[in-house]
């Protein structure tokens, strides 16, 4: 067996001979017995060559039975397929380069996709991870849980391995390692490392109940202290205490999370640990600062935890109806829970490459068809010489395959180029962007959709092959068929990229045109983190805000005072910066809500001035003074929708609420509404409270300049301004209005850029396809056109039947492609603003654009059949 | 049996070692492959005669019954 494939592939030369020897042989022998029968010689060598049936064809048919020569045939048809597109290398350029655009699409898409849906989470048991939150029916889905909730869940259930929480809010400043350092902190429960499977670079995670120790993140170690493994053991200053350092976590530890978790922070510099080790007190089933992860006994089903954690909101809503009135759990995988905004624009984007390629798997399918044509005399004659069918199609789709993987080749080249450069434009909130990379599944895929592409464009002229015959001539109506419908079915899946990329830019025109509430122009707006002593003896209700107040209004006169300064204030929570806070609170003369039921408005601290700053309207009543501090009476403003919302027929002004037990506020104003959350979320109730006046302390005053001059350029003078009042304070965080407003779209930006470069890139390719069909058409009938001309058609006329059928088959192809619209459109509408799936503007327009581009494609032929040289076609025949 | 479909035949059976060539000399003098039986082809026939003289027994009785 082996001595004969060792035949077949190396002694070929001597196979072949032998076989030649073999039948040179046979033929003499039944020559010869056929003269002994009585024949003369001639007619005997004429009867044994009959019976052999063809030596050609013998030899073929031996050929293909030896061990190997699939093998031997697929190398010469790879051979053969080289050979010919080097002999036509305009054609194997284009086809190439059509292939290596659409494959590295698509290959790059899908290594966005592969990298942040389909790649498992970079923890060691990613099937098993949960996230948890509280569910209210009309609080929300996905609620941040209570501390004492979080202790009964992790108390009372038993399905789980561990149960861990996080509050994002611990905010540390680092000092005694030069400038003060503003580190976004999180304070975990011991078990959260030990949950994620976390190993630490250096040193340990948490024990439940030790305190002042912290974890670094691998980068602040770096940055900060300069990597040195003595680190762990060591004390560090971070809000003016030591903490320990107890470890480092690795290089590559990153929590996957969805943007909007933990207060719009993607990453943190210092853990702490929360601690939770013995039931918290009871106030803390009021407050939801935490994020509850969980992950299940191997083996657990979900449903059977989901059935206990029913089970256990049952018990704590009899418990605590104060607290816990209608609430529930939800258990949702953490692998669901990061990706769960942002599966459907991906997949999107995938659905919008896959037809991009398919629009260029259709040209070339259309371009192989015309070499087809060209060779049907090779096929006639390679069949005439023995070729079966079979072998003639294999061939042809070896020529595909081969096209495909150098295609594919170039196009994974694109794919390792363009990777790191859209990464680098992604919106920055999408999660798991560090598990982008091209990986073995990626390599996969490209391998996968090469072989397919190449059988797909491969098969059409196939189906085309069909009709060859030993003295084929000319063009089948069959194959002008086969164009015509390839060419429809390009025009209708532009239309649909098209009507997609006109949706997303329509809806992005859309958002932008909402018009925020305030005004964007000309704000520069940084943060402030004070150090603690800022707030001193802090009890909530009874705050004391004078060393506050006395940062804020020392740094605004300085900034007041640099040139192109306008007017500023201070705010704790900008506008459509992903942060936001709540706050319930009592209407003076209302009777009391049920137990568990609370009024609650998103709720801001700012100062005088902010208004006048951002540019918010006073629509009644009066902004914030100086003179509202706490040594004042208290006031508060309402936004418009407040007004709605709670005082639907009067008017709110000198009307008083309260928050828990502290004394009656007057509403002194009414303010127009802001889109906090993002510009296609609409306005919220919002309340607004004196800086000097607010029951909790807030040490992150973020300020908000408008200016006369271009708001960046005050950056550094700024920054300047707050180190003359205290050294210690560090400012991040800067960034003009209008960069929060442009970044707040990035998602809807980039999704729109992606989907409109698809959609050209196929109406590019689709016109050229068109063009080179009605081109081929035209030359095919050059000589009926002369005729036409010759008994006195009109150029005119010849002209405009060219241009009728360009037309007729853009229009057929806008038809389906609209219909393929309607089916479609349904999908996408989670990912649209102001504008419907079916929107008749975008669908018209489109279908315009595209019968004008097809118009276009298919005048120049049209002009050609139109100048057609009557003299020509006749001396032709 | 045509001379097409012996020769492929012939080739695939060698290959499978049923058959072992020898290159001779024929009447003609000229130099020709023989074929003869290997010991392995031989049990081959065998089982596959054996089998088909099973096959048309069955077939014969099967024609008788009906």
């Amino acid at each position: 067996m082996l001595r004969a494939l060792f035949q077949t592939l190396l002694r070929k030369k001597q196979t072949e001979q032998q076989l030649d020897d073999e039948l040179a042989a046979y033929l003499e022998q039944t020559t010869a017995e056929n003269i002994r029968r009585g024949m003369t010689a001639e007619g005997a060598l004429q009867k044994a060559r009959r019976d052999l049936g063809g030596m050609e064809q013998v030899k073929e048919n031996v050929r293909d039975v030896r061990v190997g020569a699939s093998l031997e045939i697929l190398m010469q048809d790879v051979r053969y397929a080289i050979r010919s597109l080097r002999k036509n290398p305009s054609f194997a350029a284009i086809a190439i380069l059509t292939l290596a655009l659409g494959i590295g699409a698509n290959t790059t898409i899908f290594t966005v996709v592969n990298g942040v849906l389909l790649k498992p989470l970079p923890y060691p048991h990613p099937g098993r991870l949960l996230t948890l939150w509280e569910t209210h029916p009309t609080f929300g889905q996905f609620l941040s849980v209570a501390p004492a909730n979080f202790y009964d869940w992790r108390a009372q259930s038993t399905s789980f391995d561990k149960m861990a929480a996080l509050d994002p809010y611990p905010d540390f400043i680092l000092t005694g390692t030069g400038e003060p350092r503003r580190l976004n902190g999180a304070a975990v429960t011991a078990d959260f490392f030990p949950l994620l499977g976390v190993r630490m670079a250096l040193g340990r995670g948490f024990q439940a109940t030790e305190d002042n120790v912290v974890v670094l993140s691998y980068s602040t170690w770096e940055r900060y202290f300069g990597a040195r493994p003595a680190i762990v053991g060591a004390n560090v200053r971070l809000n003016d205490a030591e903490y320990t350092v107890v470890g480092v976590l690795p290089r590559d530890f990153t929590l996957v999370s969805k943007a909007s978790d933990f207060q719009a922070r993607t990453r943190f510099d210092v853990w702490t640990n929360l601690g939770l080790a013995s039931p918290p007190a009871a106030w803390q089933r009021g407050t939801h600062p935490l994020y509850a992860f969980a992950s299940l006994k191997p083996g657990v089903p979900l449903a059977q935890a989901r059935a206990e954690l029913d089970r256990i909101a049952g018990n704590l809503r009899r418990l605590y109806p104060d607290d816990n009135k209608d609430k529930g759990i939800v258990a949702v995988p953490l692998e669901e829970h990061a990706v769960a905004n942002v599966r459907t624009a991906l997949l999107t984007l995938l659905a919008a490459v896959v037809m991009v390629l398919l629009i260029a798997c259709a040209n070339i399918a259309n371009l192989l068809l015309t070499r087809a044509a060209a060779r049907q005399k090779e096929m006639a004659l390679r069949a005439a010489l023995g070729a079966s069918r079979k072998r003639l199609a294999q061939q042809l789709l070896t020529e595909s395959a081969v096209l495909a993987l150098l295609g594919s080749a170039v196009g994974l080249a694109l794919t390792l180029w363009s990777v790191p450069a859209l990464v680098r434009h992604l919106p920055a909130d999408l999660p798991r962007i560090s598990d982008i990379s091209v990986d073995g599944r990626v390599l996969a895929f490209t391998t996968l959709i090469a072989l397919a592409t190449g059988i797909v464009f491969g098969l059409v002229p196939l189906i085309q092959s069909r009709g060859v015959r030993l003295n084929a001539r000319g063009v089948s109506s069959g194959q002008s068929h086969l164009r015509s419908a390839l060419i429809v079915g390009q025009v209708s899946l532009a239309l649909v990229l098209l009507v997609g990329a006109g949706l997303m830019t329509r809806s992005l025109r859309a958002l932008l045109q909402v018009s925020p509430g305030f005004r964007t122009a000309h704000i520069l707006t940084a943060r402030f983190s004070l150090p603690p002593r800022y707030a001193n003896g802090y009890k909530f209700g009874t705050a004391t805000h004078r060393e506050i107040s006395a940062f804020q209004r020392e740094l605004g006169e300085r900034v007041r005072n640099i040139p192109g300064v306008q007017s500023l204030g201070f705010t704790s929570h900008l506008p459509l910066a992903g942060t936001n806070n709540n706050w319930s609170f009592f209407i003076e003369g209302r009777p009391p809500n049920p137990p568990g039921v609370f009024d609650s408005t998103d709720y801001r601290p700012v100062t005088a001035g902010y208004f006048e700053a951002i540019g918010i309207p006073i629509k009644s009543g009066r902004p914030f003074e100086v003179r509202d501090d706490e040594d004042h009476p208290l006031v508060v403003i309402v936004n418009e929708a407040m007004a709605r919302q709670f005082w639907p027929n009067e008017n709110p002004v000198g009307k008083r609420l309260k928050f828990g037990d502290e004394n009656w506020r007057t509403i002194v104003g009414i303010v127009g509404d802001v889109h906090h959350e993002g510009l296609g979320i609409a306005p919220a109730p919002e309340m607004y409270i004196p800086w000097g006046q607010v029951p909790n302390v807030e040490v992150r005053p973020i300020v908000v300049v408008r200016s006369l001059v271009e708001p960046a350029s005050l950056t550094s003078a700024l920054r300047k301004a707050v180190a003359a009042v205290d050294p210690e304070v560090p400012m991040d965080q800067i960034a003009t209005m209008d960069q929060l407003v442009s970044g707040s779209v990035s998602e809807s930006r980039f999704r729109s850029a992606a989907i409109s470069l698809f959609a050209l890139l196929a109406l590019f390719v689709a016109s050229i396809g068109l063009y080179g069909v009605m081109s081929y058409l035209v030359s095919q009938r050059t000589r009926e056109f002369g005729i036409r001309i010759a008994v006195g058609a009109t150029r005119g006329a010849v002209l405009r039947q060219v241009l009728q059928q360009g037309a007729k088959l853009a229009a057929i192809g806008v038809t389906i492609g609209l219909l393929i619209t309607a089916l479609l459109g349904r999908l996408i509408s989670s990912l649209l603003f102001g504008v419907k799936p079916l929107d008749a503007a975008t669908l018209v327009g489109v279908s315009i654009l595209l019968a004008a581009v097809a118009l276009l494609a298919s005048y120049i032929p049209a002009r050609r059949a139109a100048h057609a040289d009557p003299m020509d076609s006749l001396r032709y025949e | 049996m045509k001379a097409g479909s012996l020769f492929p035949a012939l080739h695939r059976m060698e290959q499978a070692g049923w058959l072992a060539s020898v290159w001779g000399e024929s009447e003609t003098k000229r130099r020709s492959k023989f074929y003869k039986l290997t010991r392995t082809g031989r049990s081959r026939l065998q089982s596959e005669s054996q089998r088909w003289e099973r096959i048309s027994l069955a077939m014969a009785s099967a024609l008788r019954a009906t």
